[in-house]
């Protein structure tokens, strides 16, 4: 009968185990940062959303006169005066080279642009959500070779599985500036806020905040 | 469960002394993580998105189980009773975007009708095989029936020592017990 007890308690000690866990968590963007996950997340529209239009019209600026010679552009559906620096000058992206692809650019004249958005917008490297936005940006100093400060205004939304979506915007224009020696847009002023929803139902009011260097953003939730 | 576990021990004594031997039987094993929740979570997102933030992630685990069965012989080679198991689950939920964590404990039982069957084999040394279905009685999660189906197979296990009281060790598939149980049974 002893040997019995010896094998049950040597089979309890075998099993009598388990381990912690730790989430680690990897997030993406233009830049570097170590932010908390709610704030790397709204980092889709700082430093991303954003940035991918700004890219694009930098480039479009920069073929601006090589288009305008060559009458005619693969990347670009021009309609309007052909001078995106000109009042209703539209240029539609049409190659899937670009990260906004289907994007419109409106030049409203004065330095300043209209950007209108519906499609589906990357996620990473494996999603692409249906998302929308109207960006207004104005032209700021020329910093490097073809590169600018920017102010922009922003209103969008995005849909996501299981029925989540969010609603965000500018709260006025954030400025997006280039400090030091960097072709990125560095050094950003201004405020973002994120509605998500899930279903119809509101679950959260999200603010992130920018003085200075991105990766200092302030995150707030709840609100 | 202390007093449970002293009562079948005196029971097994008792019927060691009085040599007893028919068709009855009683065996009690631990076995090894439950199979439904051994080490359990729900997939997160490869990356950020609103679902991985907001929806609480889980994550299960179980201590050993204990299981006690019955038969009762219906010729030499059949048996059928019923089988009744506990297991202990403890895990947590977490939600990413308040970074808050949750820790519960729970406690899972089954009850599952059953037949065994026996081959013809060498004395001291005796194969049998197992099947059984039944039912769940679970409150882990909130959601969800806390009564479920539950199934077991037990492809191969094995007796030896006397014909009253025994050793036992089975393989066990299904959602009851992971891997396989040991125990002590007797007949009566």
């Amino acid at each position: 009968m002893k040997k019995y007890f010896v094998i049950l308690a040597a089979a309890v000690a075998a099993v009598a185990c388990s381990k912690g866990e730790d989430y680690d968590v990897t997030v993406g963007g233009r830049n570097t940062y170590s932010l908390s996950e709610g704030a790397s997340y709204m980092m889709f529209i700082a430093d991303n959303l954003v940035t991918d239009a700004l890219d694009e019209i930098e480039l479009a600026l920069n073929l601006n006169d090589a288009i305008m010679a060559a009458g005619q552009s693969t990347r670009y559906l021009i309609t309007g005066p052909q001078d995106l620096e000109e009042a209703g000058s539209t240029w539609k992206v049409i190659s899937n080279a670009s990260n906004v692809v289907g994007m419109e650019i409106v030049s409203q004249g004065n330095a300043q642009w209209k950007f209108t958005y519906a499609g589906e917008y990357a996620f990473g490297l494996a999603n692409a959500y249906p998302t929308t936005f109207v960006m207004l940006v104005e032209r700021g100093d020329l910093k490097s070779e073809g590169h600018y400060n920017w102010t922009v205004t922003l209103s969008g939304s995005r849909e996501e599985k299981n029925s989540y979506r969010c609603q965000f915007e500018s709260l006025g224009p954030v400025a997006y500036q280039i400090e030091g020696q960097t072709l990125g847009w560095n050094y950003l002023v201004g405020k973002y806020s994120m509605k998500v929803f899930k279903g119809e139902e509101a679950i959260d009011l999200c603010l992130l905040s920018f003085n200075g260097s991105i990766s200092k953003a302030q995150f707030v939730r709840g609100l | 469960m202390k007093k449970l576990f002293t009562v079948l021990i005196l029971l097994l004594a008792g019927l060691y002394a009085l040599q007893a031997q028919g068709r009855h039987e009683i065996n009690l094993y631990i076995g090894g993580f439950n199979g439904e929740y051994a080490d359990m979570e729900t997939s997160e997102e490869q990356y950020l998105g609103l679902s991985y933030l907001y929806e609480p992630q889980y994550r299960v685990t179980s201590g050993p189980s204990l299981t006690l069965d019955y038969h009762f012989a219906l010729n030499k080679f059949v048996k059928v009773g019923a089988q009744f198991d506990y297991a202990k689950l403890s895990g947590h939920t977490y939600t990413h975007i308040s970074g808050q964590q949750k820790d519960f404990e729970q406690n899972l039982f089954y009850i599952l009708p059953q037949a065994k069957i026996r081959v013809p084999s060498p004395k001291g040394f005796r194969p049998y095989g197992k099947i059984a279905a039944g039912v769940q009685i679970n409150s882990v999660y909130s959601e969800g029936h806390p009564v479920k189906f539950a199934w077991e197979v037990v492809p191969i296990g094995f007796e030896w020592g006397g014909q009253v009281v025994y050793g036992v060790a089975e393989c066990c598939l299904g959602s009851v017990i992971l891997g396989g149980r040991l125990g002590i049974g007797c007949r009566f």
